[in-house]
């Protein structure tokens, strides 16, 4: 099933276009604004910026479950991920991810196991999962994987549309 | 009713108890995950109820405020 059949929110509250999306590689991450990974913003935008033209998007996720450190109105969000990180790439509204009120795009993507041969549930802020450009999860690197990693860039690249 | 709160390591609260966190939060333990993000010296309280899945790391040996059941 694609991701796309999964209606989401957007952070202002309007409906957010996921078939938009369709055709195009894309990073769902999982974000929080007062994490000790916050600053993976920084290499989560620059993949938005490098790989944009090339038919690429990181997805940002807002999720308080994890230490509360998504505490924020989506106003907050929105103004700390522009101001500070200067992000460009969407993001949607504060969801749950694990436990029975987890959003249904993440019950489809927590099925999707990681290098370990590991699926379930998120482990912290900041897990990715990529997107095949057909809606399918073909890749899920943990929260210490850098955005910037060479598995996690190799990984992005071979999925890239043309 | 009094509350009877103590004090102990992380390392000792175990599923049912109630943990207070540093920002006065009640996480309820449903269970305790060792090695959060693979860190030997760290551990994570997940509360996981119909209400509310949270998950909290801590120390293993950082002093906590616990509520037993």
């Amino acid at each position: 099933m694609s991701i796309y059949a999964h209606p989401i929110g957007s952070l202002d509250g309007q409906p957010f276009d996921l078939d938009g999306l369709a055709g195009k590689a894309v990073l769902v991450v999982n974000v929080a604004s007062k994490c000790g990974l916050t600053p993976q913003y920084t290499g989560l935008e620059e993949l938005q910026r490098t790989y944009a033209d090339r038919g690429f998007t990181v997805l940002g996720v807002p999720c308080n479950q994890f230490g509360g450190q998504e505490p924020g109105t989506a106003d907050e969000i929105a103004t700390f991920c522009s101001s500070t990180y200067g992000v460009t790439f969407p993001i949607t509204e504060k969801v749950d991810v694990n436990g029975q009120k987890r959003h249904p795009l993440y019950a489809e993507l927590t099925a999707k196991p990681d290098a370990d041969g590991e699926s379930g549930d998120i482990q912290w802020n900041f897990e990715k999962f990529l997107i095949s450009p057909a809606g399918e999860v073909v890749g899920r690197f943990r929260p210490t994987v850098a955005p910037d990693s060479a598995e996690l860039v190799g990984a992005l690249e071979s999925v890239l549309p043309g | 009713m009094s509350e009877n709160w103590k004090t102990v390591k992380a390392e000792a609260v175990r599923p049912g108890d109630a943990v207070r966190t540093q920002s006065g939060d009640v996480v309820t333990v449903s269970r305790v995950e060792k090695a959060f993000l693979g860190l030997p010296n760290m551990l994570a309280f997940i509360e996981d109820t119909p209400d509310r899945w949270f998950k909290q790391p801590m120390m293993a040996d950082a002093d906590v405020e616990v509520r037993s059941s």
